[in-house]
């Protein structure tokens, strides 16, 4: 697990627009996360190699920035508020019911591979209280325990090539589990 | 300097005090965590709150923090007398005793501890919060360091120290929020030199010293001295703990103006070799244990009849002992040397007698240019520290060195670090440029650097510098003018005494003697010639001789060959004095007393006769000036006369790779006897550029092997491929030159041997997960 010439390349370029190598990292971070569904370990010794902050420096930024994260996720990854507002209408409920439904903890990637649900902070959707964010880029709003199993269930129902990318690696991450 | 007032009550400070700084010094209890001397202010605590006293009208009083503030002449506090400061404080430590555990009677801090005496300061005593403490992962951090994650009130402080202050990246703050956690990416021990200083700047028992452990006591009942670091030639202030006649702990002495607050993990850990298993502690004469007073077998041994004797003192023992033994063998008609190694003995002397002006580790701080000639992380660590401190500053630093080290390590994040490897044969050459480059109108690169800087500072290692090399870092300075200071880091603690007592050339004299059978017995204190650079040449002349009577305190090869070992006393069990490497005479006191007898090294002086002890006596007034600095004081400089040097032919350009020393920094003669400390010696490798390898037609790779030829003698080892050992260069450990019976600068023959089988395919990426996840928006460490 490595990224290509090609890809170190593209990152390199991208570094050389910074005037210091290391504001480059969180580029690079998410460009790992893109291509793995997470950060694995040896790649933060590549993004380390090309940014010269150390491994523990970058695992620092990672661990600061909520949408950087060190572990698989599933196909689909939920984030369901619990900051003041959403708390208010009812989000205690529906992130119960959301892990009802993926069937395991939160953090964790359900069985069939298909969801993690993770408890957010703040999304700055608060007119839209309880409110969600699927995949950092799709948000969810007046969101019941309902809307979501209803939305967990079809997304277990998803082929796995209908979403491109990661759905065969992390079905392979978990039979590494087990 | 100024005055001002906290509750009326004036308070003198010192210029670049903060107001924290000043009412400390007048013994005003002020509590504060984040604050430290050496790492400044960050203002995140809370805890010094003092409230202002308005000193117009219309001005309302503030609440400030006081560690933020610089003191100004006239400024008026309220503490004590304050309506909101002590709640402000009381607060905070109630904030922050919300989530640490109460178990200060098993913490080992307990009782030396910052948080427990601030939190009694500020008089919280009950907890309100009835809530869940949050709990988190200890890190496993190697063998020296413990943690124990749940005390962190999350001052930040270890990280500052370590990254900030010593600029290491291996250890970082984890986290955000109120769910920060302070470690490392993996497990293990730290990379940095200085790791030891997160258990004396953590403010609670997150961090604390894993030797001390395991054979604890509570720091109260400690016997403590003030003492001085015998490890390296920096001669750092250090208070050893001790209980039950055994050493507990060591830890840096802050009263000094020498290392300040901090010490090298070496200096920390090193004198834990006084509880080695086999530290030799009883009489043996003929391998026979004997239970007479050591200073009795020790003249029976010398009033042996038939013996023509050698002595041998030891630029690791004081400058007392030294200066005894020297005229003890004057008593004896017999020769004396301080030094095993006469290559040695002469880069010493050539350093010592350049070393006049040698910089202090302030003046290193404060310098505005500095070059670097050797691997001095790995000879001197805190002389190292002090260069950082410049380094951190982006004052430009420049580095010639042979082998990799890790402030050359430090060249890629440091921008204003510029490091150049070259053989050490070369390196005189290299500085005779720079000199001449300087008289050049138009100067560049390096010269142009030193040539600007109002104070630059030079400094070698002189264990491994060429003499010529050593000479031409003295010229350089010469030609830099005044401003120029240049020191070097000496091969052991009181290396600069030793040479003053050392006749030129005498350990070769000795040496010679001994291969002759001119004598045929030897008293050596405190020296192991036989594992030393000339190990091969002495244990040779020492299996020739009926009598070897050794005096040490560690089971060294001279010790396991003696036929009467006198167990003697480690520096925190007597009383002496060291000279450091600038010249600076610094006395140590005994801490404790073993509970089996060994022998103080200042009883040796019973053995003299009436008019040595005289002659000792006026040699030591002559030496040291008429005060002989009090133990814990800075000491004063001396600047001695110029030492005669003998003559040595040294290692020239060869053809082939020549040997150069790949040191690591916990390393030392006595340290490698440190169980926890030496069992972080890296594994023996054979260092190579990867671009010389090519030119020498090795095709390698982390697998490679490659063995070593010399001298008829053989090693293998695994290759270590770093473009930090310079062109023309193998760098072998200690261990391995004592294997091959090498020298510096030997050439050697390389040739491929097997590789080492391919490592097993790489774990799935799953058991490399960490414990802290990223995705914590949930409180990061449980889903």
């Amino acid at each position: 697990m490595s990224l290509t010439e090609h890809e170190i390349e593209h990152l390199r370029e991208h570094i050389e627009h910074y005037p210091e190598k290391r504001a480059g990292a969180i580029y690079c971070l998410y460009y790992v996360q893109d291509k793995y569904g997470y950060i694995p370990r040896a790649s933060l010794d590549e993004v380390s190699e090309l940014t010269d902050l150390s491994p523990t420096q970058l695992d620092e930024l990672i661990t600061f920035y909520t949408l950087l994260r060190r572990r698989p996720v599933g196909r689909r990854l939920i984030r369901i508020c619990d900051s003041i507002s959403c708390y208010t209408r009812g989000s205690e409920q529906v992130l119960a019911a959301a892990k009802e439904a993926s069937g395991v903890e939160f953090g964790q990637i359900s069985k069939d591979g298909a969801v993690t649900v993770l408890p957010s902070i703040c999304l700055g959707l608060c007119d839209r209280a309880p409110a969600g964010l699927v995949d950092d880029s799709e948000d969810l709003g007046e969101l019941t325990p309902e809307k979501i199993r209803d939305l967990i269930c079809s997304y277990a129902a998803e082929t796995l090539d209908s979403k491109s990318g990661g759905g065969q690696q992390i079905l392979a991450v978990l039979k590494d589990q087990q | 300097m100024g005055t001002l007032y906290i509750d009326d009550q004036p308070v003198e400070f010192q210029p670049g005090d903060n107001v924290l700084d000043a009412a400390k010094r007048a013994n005003i209890e002020v509590p504060y965590f984040c604050y430290h001397p050496a790492l400044g202010a960050v203002g995140s605590c809370r805890v010094c709150a003092m409230e202002t006293v308005p000193s117009r009208e219309g001005e309302q009083p503030r609440t400030v923090m006081t560690c933020t503030l610089k003191a100004q002449d006239g400024m008026r506090f309220r503490f004590a007398q304050s309506d909101k400061a002590p709640g402000v404080s009381k607060t905070m430590v109630e904030f922050y005793m919300t989530r640490h555990p109460n178990d200060c009677p098993v913490c080992d801090e307990g009782g030396d501890c910052h948080l427990q005496n601030m939190t009694v300061e500020v008089g919280h005593a009950y907890r309100r919060f009835d809530g869940q403490k949050k709990t988190y992962p200890n890190q496993l951090l190697g063998p020296l360091v413990w943690n124990t994650a749940n005390r962190c009130i999350t001052c930040y402080r270890c990280v500052r120290f370590y990254q900030d202050y010593a600029l290491g990246d291996d250890f970082g703050a984890m986290g955000s929020r109120n769910n920060v956690l302070f470690r490392r990416i993996d497990d293990g021990a730290f990379d940095s030199p200085f790791a030891g200083n997160i258990i004396t700047v953590c403010p609670t028992g997150t961090f604390t010293d894993k030797v001390f452990r395991r054979k604890y006591s509570r720091t109260w009942m400690l016997k403590k001295s003030a003492s001085i670091c015998a490890h390296c030639s920096v001669g750092c202030h250090v208070e050893p703990g001790a209980r039950a006649g055994t050493l507990r702990r060591v830890v840096p002495n802050e009263n000094s103006a020498v290392n300040q607050y901090f010490i090298c993990d070496r200096g920390r850990y090193a004198p834990h070799a006084s509880e080695a298993a086999n530290r030799p502690l009883q009489v043996k004469v003929g391998g026979q244990l004997r239970q007479e007073p050591a200073l009795a077998v020790l003249r029976q041994a010398l009033a042996v009849s038939d013996a023509r004797w050698g002595v041998m003192g030891s630029a690791r023992e004081d400058v007392v002992t030294n200066l005894v033994l020297q005229q003890l063998a004057s008593d004896l008609n017999a020769p004396f040397t301080a030094f095993t190694d006469p290559l040695t003995e002469v880069r010493t002397k050539t350093a010592v007698n350049l070393s006049l002006s040698a910089p202090s580790l302030q003046d290193i701080e404060a310098a505005d240019c500095i070059l670097v000639v050797g691997e001095l992380t790995e000879h001197a660590p805190m002389m190292e520290l002090a260069v950082r401190q410049a380094l951190k500053q982006g004052k430009p630093v420049m580095m010639l060195h042979a082998a990799a080290s890790l402030l050359a390590g430090m060249v890629r994040k440091q921008r204003s670090l510029q490091a150049q490897t070259q053989a050490p044969v070369l390196w005189a050459e290299t500085l005779q440029k720079l000199i001449s480059s300087l008289s050049q109108e138009q100067a560049d690169g390096w010269a142009a650097l030193l040539k600007n800087a109002k104070a630059p500072v030079l400094l070698g290692v002189a264990e491994v510098m060429p003499t010529a090399a050593i000479k031409a870092l003295a010229e350089l300075a010469a030609v830099l003018g005044e401003q120029a200071r240049v020191g070097f880091a000496l091969p052991a603690a009181n290396s600069f005494g030793a040479a003053q007592v050392s006749q030129a050339g005498s350990s070769e004299q000795l040496l010679e003697a001994l291969e002759r059978g001119d004598i045929n017995a030897l008293l050596v204190v405190g020296a192991d010639p036989m594992s030393g650079w000339q190990g091969e040449r002495w244990s040779k002349a020492l299996a020739k001789i009926q009598h070897l009577v050794v005096v040490d305190h560690i089971h060294s090869a001279t010790v396991q060959a003696a036929t009467v070992v006198v167990p003697s006393a480690t520096v925190s069990e007597h009383n002496g004095v060291f000279i450091n490497y600038e010249g600076r005479v610094q006395s140590f006191a005994k801490a404790y007393s073993r509970e089996t007898q060994v022998l103080l090294q200042e009883e040796l002086i019973a053995l003299l006769s009436g008019d040595a002890r005289a002659r000792v006596q006026s040699q030591l007034l002559s030496m040291l000036g008429s005060v002989m600095p009090s133990p814990g004081s800075t000491g004063s400089r001396i600047k001695p006369a110029t030492l005669p040097i003998g003559q040595l032919a040294e290692a020239v350009l060869g053809n082939g790779p020549a040997l150069v020393l790949q040191g690591w920094h916990g390393e030392e003669e006595v340290a490698g006897f440190a169980t926890e400390l030496a069992s972080l010696t890296p594994h023996d490798s054979v260092g190579i550029a990867p671009a010389y390898a090519k030119a020498l037609g090795l095709t390698l790779d982390k697998n490679s092997r490659l063995t070593i030829s010399v001298h008829n003698k053989q090693l293998t080892l695994p290759v270590s491929l770093s473009a930090q050992v310079a062109e023309g260069c193998v760098a072998v450990s200690r261990r391995a030159f004592a294997e091959l019976q090498a020298r510096l600068g030997d050439e050697v023959k390389l040739t491929a041997a097997m590789r080492l089988s391919e490592e097993p395919a790489a774990p799935s990426v799953v058991a490399h997960f960490t414990p802290l996840q990223g995705d914590n928006s949930n409180g990061g460490l449980r889903p």
